[in-house]
């Protein structure tokens, strides 16, 4: 009898946590200002077997925009690295002004541009966001990041506003 | 009744019988792979609606020669990206399959179009309700594994 109660409870425990890693889902919510509303919802088990597969390569070309103006991928790298030691990162891009801060695993970025127009303001973990920038890499590692959302647990992923749109991805037990 | 009587009732005996045999393998093999529906409703007091039902097993194998087929329209900088990431598209529709009912995408515009993607009772659902028209195309789940498989 106390074995077949010490295999159920095992067999529980062992169901528990299949459901813990198979039954996450990753979602991303866009607002823009004119109204139009955005709302994807994708169990992250397609996130974990997919994104393993894609070559290292294959996203070489991906680059980061910021109003429009493509972001300096050397010196966001430079920025992220300096805040890791230092708490706090600045750099002027071409047309844009950032500011990287950390605080409580969290890395705040505001990106502002010069002329007086948008203010992009970008919110993620510091463990998504170091493996972009790993030191192996020269180039912004999107896939690396990624990967490393792929062994987050449940909350916020990423958190972006500005002046005319919202985004937030995050992770949670819900369709 | 005459024996050739006898002998024209027995074949149409027989004809009927192989007639009803293959309306209900065709039935069996449709109900089977499923449906894809189109189905357009226009708005308006003279609104046309059209409903296109074909059956899967017809469409399946055609997705599955389009993917052997080599596409022309790509440029080849394109089609090596696409090989790049052909295992992941693969596995990610493979492991969708897996999935009970969910909304994949959802889009409000700002002039009242409402577009959706779900996974419904095993089935694909594509559905856009805007102001002029609602639109809505549905694929089985034998039609989300052949383009599966032939990515």
């Amino acid at each position: 009898m106390r074995s077949k109660v010490i295999t159920i409870i095992v067999a529980g425990v062992l169901f528990a946590a299949s459901l813990e890693a198979s039954d996450r889902w990753l979602h991303l919510r866009v607002a823009d200002e004119d109204g139009t509303r955005v709302s994807i919802n994708l169990p992250f088990s397609i996130v974990e077997k997919a994104v393993p597969l894609i070559p290292p390569h294959a996203l070489r070309h991906a680059r980061m925009e910021c109003n429009g103006e493509r972001i300096d991928s050397a010196a966001f790298r430079n920025a992220v690295r300096q805040s890791a030691a230092t708490g706090s990162a600045a750099y002027d891009g071409d047309g844009h002004h950032v500011v990287i801060t950390r605080a409580n695993g969290v890395v705040s970025i505001v990106a502002s541009d010069i002329d007086g127009g948008d203010t992009v303001r970008l919110r993620l973990p510091a463990s998504v966001i170091d493996p972009m920038v790993g030191r192996k890499s020269e180039e912004i590692d999107l896939r690396a990041a990624v990967i490393a959302m792929t062994q987050q647990g449940s909350g916020d992923l990423m958190f972006a506003d500005s002046e005319d749109a919202t985004v937030r991805v995050w992770i949670d037990e819900t369709p | 009744m005459n024996k050739s009587t006898k002998t024209v009732l027995i074949v149409l005996s027989i004809w009927f019988a192989v007639l009803a045999g293959c309306i209900a393998t065709v039935a069996a093999v449709v109900w089977h792979h499923g449906v894809i529906s189109v189905n357009v409703h226009e708005r308006g007091p003279h609104g046309a609606r059209i409903y296109l039902p074909v059956p899967a097993f017809i469409v399946n194998p055609l997705i599955s020669l389009a993917g052997r087929a080599h596409p022309c329209d790509f440029d080849d900088a394109d089609l090596e990206v696409f090989e790049q990431i052909r295992p992941a598209i693969r596995a990610a529709l493979t492991e969708a399959n897996r999935y009970g009912d969910f909304t994949l995408l959802e889009v409000e515009g700002r002039d009242g179009e409402h577009v959706t993607i779900q996974k419904k009772n095993g089935r694909l659902e594509l559905r856009v309700d805007a102001p002029d028209a609602r639109v809505s195309i549905t694929l089985p789940e034998s039609t989300m594994k052949a383009v599966a498989g032939a990515i």
